[in-house]
């Protein structure tokens, strides 16, 4: 027979218990909102229930993996209008990638990723110019990049470029339609 | 009625919650260890991909300018929390490298990864379990521990079941195509070995439709004890697959330290007094 003491226990399991399925149906929920196209009261309150502390996003190629591949590249422009070779930044980094996995250089190319496809992004939705978190965001990279490429050059343009690379089935064999865009210059005051 | 008292007589996972942490932070450790020649371009003043403002400065304490010009001190004092956390483990220095770990994560939050994600939740879950203890612990302690545990597995298991989910809306998961746009990708690919599997459309077909079988199968099955070493088993070769082929390699990584906590090995059996 449960004593009086194992009883308060027994309530305090089936308690926690109880928290942790409300707890995981706040995270279900957050977690597929995406599938449905309105935003219900419960989608908003696990919203502020899940963000910051429990985030997570886990879709991992889903829906889609990307479809095409990117590579990013910039010039700088030198205060007598000079332009120099385009630069792609992220070239040595995935050749090392490519030979040794566990290094610093996937972190990088991450990075690198991340820019790349914000370009895409905004190139494909034409928010050129109407975010301008993101854009800070990519000029920031492009500018940090041109300092380390060029530490003793004084310049007063970037301008930076994608090619996107995209791989198309065609009587069973993969074609590679490739399209480049130039994406912005960017002037320093 | 057995079973919930349970959670509060027994811990039912102690085992697995140390060698789970032993593990992890000796991962953590070498990782960030790996990291560091790249720290500047990650976490510092310099930083290639920065958010200021996205997240409270209470989880993002390197927004904080002074912080941020010293971030490495943040990063030495995270390794040598992971190394008390490794050699002395109880909830206070847990609960500092979780807080921690979340900070360095948000900070960099456009370079992290699902397994990242992973980590930091899991982290948090576990930084009230004092399973290493070996002092007697309280029915509380025990009821904590256990929870903590189940709430972690749950959380590995939603992973599964979003990505698994989600895929399923897509397109090129249900043609069996998926796999051949990411192997085309070099960042997702061996050089020497991709040539020849990208032209594999039998095989494509096959790995991709295997994955996501896998991640929908997964959140079900790994509750059973008579199919979960086939799942883990599985799981394992497909987790080192990505890590080592697609190159996602602390992924693949985090993601075969995680399952330490499905483990089905044996616990010591400790009873409280006051249970019985």
């Amino acid at each position: 027979m449960a004593t009086t003491e194992n009883k308060t226990y027994r309530k305090l399991a089936i308690g926690g218990l109880c928290i942790l399925i409300c707890h995981f149906l706040l995270i279900a929920v957050y977690n597929f909102s995406d599938l449905s196209e309105k935003s219900s009261v419960l989608s908003r309150a696990a919203h502020h229930y899940v963000q910051p502390l429990f985030f997570q996003n886990f879709k991992l190629f889903a829906p889609d993996p990307p479809k095409s591949y990117r590579e990013i590249y910039f010039r700088i422009e030198d205060n007598n209008g000079n332009k120099s070779n385009w630069i792609n930044p992220g070239k040595k980094d995935l050749e090392i990638h490519s030979k040794f996995r566990f290094t610093h250089h996937a972190k990088l190319r991450a990075a690198y990723d991340y820019i790349s496809r914000n370009m895409e992004y905004l190139h494909e939705q034409n928010l050129k110019g109407k975010n301008d978190v993101l854009e800070q965001t990519i000029n920031r990279y492009f500018l940090l990049q041109a300092r380390k490429y060029y530490p003793h050059t004084s310049f007063n343009a970037i301008e930076t470029a994608f090619i996107t690379y995209t791989p198309i089935l065609k009587d069973d064999k993969i074609e590679i339609e490739k399209q480049a865009t130039l994406f912005s210059k960017k002037q320093l005051h | 009625m057995q079973w919930i008292d349970k959670l509060y007589q027994q811990e039912l996972y102690s085992e697995q919650v140390k060698l789970f942490r032993k593990w992890m932070y000796a991962f953590l450790f070498i990782y960030t260890l790996i990291l560091l020649p790249a720290a500047a371009d990650i976490w510092g003043e310099n930083q290639l991909v920065a958010f200021p403002g996205a997240v409270s400065s209470f989880l993002n304490i390197l927004s904080i300018p002074f912080l941020n010009k010293n971030f490495y001190w943040i990063i030495a004092l995270y390794l040598v929390a992971l190394l008390v956390g490794f050699f002395k483990p109880n909830r206070t220095i847990h609960f500092i490298i979780w807080y921690l770990y979340i900070n360095l994560y948000y900070n960099a939050a456009a370079v992290q990864n699902g397994g990242n994600n992973l980590v930091a939740l899991v982290l948090l879950y576990l930084a009230i379990n004092n399973s290493e203890s070996n002092q007697s612990k309280t029915p509380i302690d025990i009821l904590f521990n256990n929870l903590s545990v189940i709430a972690a597995r749950i959380q590995i298991a939603m992973m599964y079941a979003v990505a698994g989910i989600y895929k399923l809306t897509g397109e090129t998961w249900t043609n069996g195509t998926a796999l051949m746009y990411v192997f085309n990708n070099p960042e997702y690919s061996l050089p020497y070995f991709s040539g020849w599997m990208r032209q594999q459309f039998w095989l494509i077909d096959i790995v991709t439709n295997t994955t996501l079988l896998f991640q929908l199968i997964f959140p079900i099955a790994v509750w059973f004890l008579s199919v979960r070493k086939y799942v883990l088993w599985f799981g394992t070769l497909f987790h080192i697959t990505i890590a080592l082929y697609m190159g996602i390699f602390d992924f693949g990584i985090i993601m075969l330290i995680m399952y330490y906590l499905f483990n089905p090995c044996k616990n010591k059996k400790r009873s409280t007094t006051a249970s019985l």
